[in-house]
């Protein structure tokens, strides 16, 4: 019995002296406001739009940081490859990893190993499945989604009509959740049909060609919800070729800055609203800042970046605001 | 890619008659010359009337069954949609027909695409860029040509490889930006892309005389008989003494010329280019090639035929979207009709009735 | 490494040195030695270490490369009775969410899960080419209508989604046994690319060693000949795309095991990095002449050239470019120095 307790002492207070002293234990094993750092920024692929957004917000803002050095790399929207570049940053013993998992599942067992091995992990919109990553920075694509179902059923078309969805890459989560959000959102009016979904890829010509189809099928469409901006300026230029400019509302999705982006569209009136799926940037490279430089010895785990509609009151000062 | 392609001396000779037997000739008009058949019968057993046929009743079921197919807005949408991809069979067909295929016409696209788009932004003007883009993508035909004749690669090397340094090229340029702001407002630029000309769309216009163009080349011009003759039997062509080599790097240069065309006209039709500008158009190019009726093994083809062939891929697509198919199905149904209508063609040609 | 040339083929080849032809018999290995030398000169270094020659990287490299291996594979079969497939990649696909499906959705058992995907992408292969013999159109329209077909049946198989694989018992959960393939031995060797090397073995043995190999490159140097020499020429061009249909199964579910993960975007554009393999490997695009291990050197060949360009952080356009570079110059050697290529026509 003696020994029992004795042991039983022994590892709690172990356990004890080992708790208090991780709980002090910087995430990063080499940290401090005196070394360079590199962070390796896995991208899922650098064909989407979005993504292409992010990159540069990162590019640009990591100026702010003279002691990171970014690296990123384009995963070609293939797990093999954004597997493989996972494993090569840590051989390069980056510092620091930054993902957007092209997929959960296949992105996890490679993460998991650069967290088990030391390296801090931040993801960035996307997961990856299960606990083994520092921080995660996003947004949620299903409860923006259904944000704009929600406006759209009430603000939009509060007395109903026929409505169509222009989503993404079938199979790849965000179109998933999007689509799935958005279906959610519009439930809420009963008198919205949807009468047209079909997958535009993300890119805009393929949007022009099928909106218009469906503008044929369906004359009456009201209201267009699409997965991102460059389908939208598709249904647009659709929707204006059939003459339905003023008939059809637009929705799109990412807020994207610039002359083809969303703000500026909707600015000029051709799209109803855009609802923003900010990157993150800003808060990944503070909390890399926190990590790398701060030693920080925890950080928030979730940081959602919430999403802000862009729509006719406030579109024209944005605009103004974001362009650079 | 079938077939022999190495012949054995010994059979030299025996094979050359055997290949001169199998040579389809453009027109029909000298096989008939003993028995002179009627116009009918003979517009019957052209090649076009299967496809045209095809099509007719692709039109016809769509009329009935999708809503709104053949109202005059679907249609007019329609001729414009198919007129960028359009353009682009045209090269393809040529180089085709001399036995080549161009595997890069995607990525010219997108290259022609962001150069020109790029060039407008910082400051060039639209006709010097336009200009300064297409001898880029004709530098790009012209190293595929090379690559064929000077060093006898088989086409599909040489393109496949300039497929990606295309596309590594229009990333360099983009710089993973969307490239926009380069059109002033309402100017003439956008009228080549989304503008209309007597009620229809511009580039449907543009393609069609081109089209037109191509037609009377082919069929009229000693240049057009000169290409059936190189893709009917090569050697045979360079034992007249035409010059195979000047011919067939020439097909290469208009090929990527029309791709540059159409990533041109399709970026002043959306105002913005990306670098994935033309993905996977190569395959719908080819696939509307082969459904016209050219054979990849060259000697084979005709502008009514890839035009009609063209206007399929795109009626089916539009119909498939209109029927509100499913995506998937979509797959399935573009890749059967391809094989259906090479086919057909077989069928039609008694391919395998001589064996 | 054994080329094995028909006697037609050598009446064609005009060797014009004999170093020269040595070394393009040996191209792809030579390509590799280069290949691996400049990835040791710009390999970034650690503490006097080698970053590229780390146990883990290796390790890597042919991890990455184990799923376009095996389709390469029996790429090097179908090229050299003179065919070509492009839809390996949509195939590999199709397996891998057939594989997902039936495991965790379904509730199939493993072996019976394997039997059927491997079935399908044999069956596939094998109409693909019947429809190609025996209506004699070419594989090239044939492969190409192939890939969209796969495409949309693995849209379908999968109802649009893409389908994660949980390992335990269950339903809902797939037998921990097929957690096998993404696991490494020892820590180190990839299963997955265990599985590429076995295959490798087997596909070589295949070509050079057994009369259906010689058959295969009869068929593809001279199909009039051999089918006089009395070689059944339709059997032998139907079972190399079933040969091609069955590495893409495979490769599908090695991509379903290794990333516990089936989706209908998987293996697409994979088709030509095999081509690419087996180009820069040294056979011949016209059939009738090629090499395994060529195939197998070409593969590793481009798995590393993309590993020193990542490690040395350049941008994924030089990759391309890279790439595009690399094939156009085995191409010009292939025809320029052998002799192989138009001029024989």
């Amino acid at each position: 019995m003696k020994v029992v307790l004795q042991t039983t002492l022994l590892v709690a207070s172990a356990a004890l002296a080992s708790g208090a002293w991780a709980a002090g234990k910087p995430l990063a094993k080499e940290c401090g406001p005196n070394n360079d750092y590199v962070i390796g920024f896995s991208q899922a692929n650098f064909k989407e739009p979005y993504r292409e957004h992010v990159n540069h917000e990162l590019e640009r803002l990591v100026k702010n940081y003279p002691k990171f050095k970014l690296v990123i790399a384009d995963g070609q929207a293939t797990v093999n490859t954004q597997v493989s570049q996972v494993e090569n940053f840590m051989t390069q013993h980056v510092d620091l990893l930054m993902i957007s998992p092209f997929e959960a599942a296949p992105l996890t067992p490679s993460v998991s190993a650069a967290y088990k091995a030391g390296v801090p992990v931040i993801e960035l919109d996307r997961k990856t499945s299960g606990d083994n990553y520092t921080a995660f920075v996003g947004g949620d694509n299903r409860a923006i989604a259904k944000e704009a179902g929600e406006w759209a059923a009430k603000t939009l078309l509060p007395d109903g009509g026929e409505a169509a969805i222009l989503e993404g890459l079938p199979s790849s989560s965000p179109a998933i959740e999007r689509l799935e959000g958005f279906k959610a959102g519009i439930a809420s009016n009963p008198k919205i049909k949807l009468v047209a979904v079909q997958p535009v890829d993300w890119m805009e010509d393929q949007a022009v060609t099928v909106f218009s189809a469906m503008l044929q099928a369906h004359p009456d469409i009201k209201l267009v919800y699409t997965s991102n901006d460059l389908a939208a300026a598709g249904a647009y230029i659709a929707a204006k070729q059939a003459g339905k400019a003023d008939q059809v509302k637009i929705i799109g999705t990412d807020g994207l800055p610039g002359p083809s982006g969303g703000i500026r569209a909707v600015a000029d009136g051709q799209w109803a609203a855009t609802f923003t799926y900010p990157t993150g940037a800003a808060q990944a490279l503070e909390l890399a800042k926190k990590i790398l430089i701060d030693c920080a010895t925890e950080v928030p785990r979730n940081i959602l970046v919430p999403t802000q509609r862009i729509d006719q009151a406030n579109a024209k000062s944005l605009y103004g605001k974001e362009k650079f | 890619m079938q077939g022999p392609r190495r012949i054995p001396r010994v059979d030299l000779l025996a094979t050359l008659a055997h290949e001169a037997s199998e040579m389809n000739k453009p027109t029909e008009a000298i096989t008939s010359v003993k028995r002179r058949a009627g116009l009918g019968a003979r517009l019957l057993r052209t090649r076009e009337t299967g496809i045209i046929g095809a099509l007719l009743i692709m039109v016809l079921a769509l009329s009935i069954f999708a809503p709104n197919f053949a109202s005059i807005d679907n249609i007019l949408n329609d001729t414009r949609n198919l007129s960028f991809v359009g353009i682009v069979v045209l090269g393809q067909a040529a180089v085709m027909i001399t036995g080549g295929i161009d595997l890069s016409v995607g990525s010219v696209w997108g290259l022609s695409a962001v150069a020109s788009a790029a060039m407008m932004q910082a400051g060039m003007g639209v006709v010097p860029a336009c200009v300064l883009t297409l001898l880029i993508a004709a530098s790009v035909g012209l190293f595929n040509g090379f690559c064929v004749t000077k060093l006898r690669m088989l086409p599909f090397v040489p393109t496949l490889a300039t497929m990606s340094i295309a596309r590594a090229l229009a990333l360099v340029i983009t710089r993973g930006k969307a490239i926009d702001g380069f059109r002033p407002d309402g100017d003439a630029f956008f009228a080549l892309g989304g503008g209309d000309i007597l009620g229809l769309p511009t580039p449907f216009v543009i393609f069609v005389i081109l089209a037109i163009i191509a037609g009377v080349v082919l069929k009229r011009s000693v240049y057009g008989r000169q290409l059936y003759a190189v893709g009917g039997n090569e050697r045979a062509a360079m034992l007249t003494g035409l010059d195979v080599d000047r011919l067939k790097i020439s097909v290469y240069v208009m090929s990527s010329v029309l791709a540059g065309l159409a990533g041109i006209i399709e970026v002043s039709y959306l105002s913005s280019a990306i670098s994935n500008q033309g993905l996977g158009k190569e395959l719908s190019v080819i696939a509307a090639a082969v459904i016209g009726g050219t054979a990849l093994s060259g000697g084979e083809g005709t502008v009514i035929g890839v035009f009609v062939g063209t206007v399929i891929l795109e009626v089916l697509r539009n119909g498939l979207i209109l029927l509100g198919t499913d995506a998937y199905w979509q797959g399935v149904f573009v890749g059967s009709v391809i094989v259906f209508a090479v086919f057909i063609d077989q069928l039609r040609k008694g391919v395998w009735r001589r064996r | 490494m054994s080329t094995t040339p028909t006697s037609t083929a050598t009446a064609a080849v005009r060797p014009r040195n004999s170093l020269l032809t040595y070394l393009v018999r040996f191209q792809s290995l030579l390509g590799l030695v280069l290949v691996v030398s400049a990835g040791i000169m710009f390999s970034p270094r650690r503490h006097g270490h080698i970053l590229f020659l780390a146990p883990d990287n290796v390790a890597n490299i042919i991890r990455s490369i184990s799923e376009t291996g095996i389709l390469s594979l029996g790429m090097t079969f179908v090229i050299i009775a003179a065919g070509i497939d492009l839809s390996v990649g949509a195939v590999l696909g199709l397996c891998s969410v057939l594989t997902a499906t039936l495991l965790v959705n379904e509730g199939w058992g493993l072996w019976s899960t394997l039997s059927l995907v491997v079935a399908t992408g044999v069956i596939f292969g094998a109409i693909q080419g019947a429809i190609s013999t025996k209506f004699r159109i070419q594989a090239f329209i044939v492969t190409l209508a192939g890939l969209q077909v796969a495409r949309g049946l693995s849209l379908i198989a999968s109802n649009n989604s893409f389908i994660n694989i949980n390992y335990g018992t269950g339903p809902g959960n797939a037998p921990p046994a097929f957690g096998i393939l993404g696991e490494r031995i020892g820590g180190v060797f990839p299963v997955a690319t265990l599985v590429f090397l076995v295959l490798a073995v087997v596909a070589a043995f295949l070509l050079n060693n057994t009369r259906y190999g010689r058959y295969v490159v009869a068929v593809g140097g001279n199909e009039k000949a051999a089918r006089l020499s009395g070689i059944p020429v339709s059997a032998i061009k139907i079972s190399v795309y079933a040969l091609t249909g069955f590495v893409a199964a495979i490769a599908g579910i090695v991509h379903a095991g290794q990333f516990s993960f089936g989706s209908p975007n998987d293996g697409a554009g994979y088709e030509l990095t095999a081509i690419a393999a087996v180009v820069i490997g040294g056979t011949d695009l016209f059939g009738g002449a090629g090499s395994m291990i060529g195939t197998i050197a070409g593969a590793v060949m481009l798995g590393a050239l993309a590993n020193i360009l990542q490690l040395n952080d350049v941008s994924a356009a030089m990759q391309l470019l890279a790439t595009g570079a690399i094939i156009v110059v085995a191409a010009a050697l292939q025809t320029y120095v052998v002799g192989r290529g138009v001029s024989a026509r």
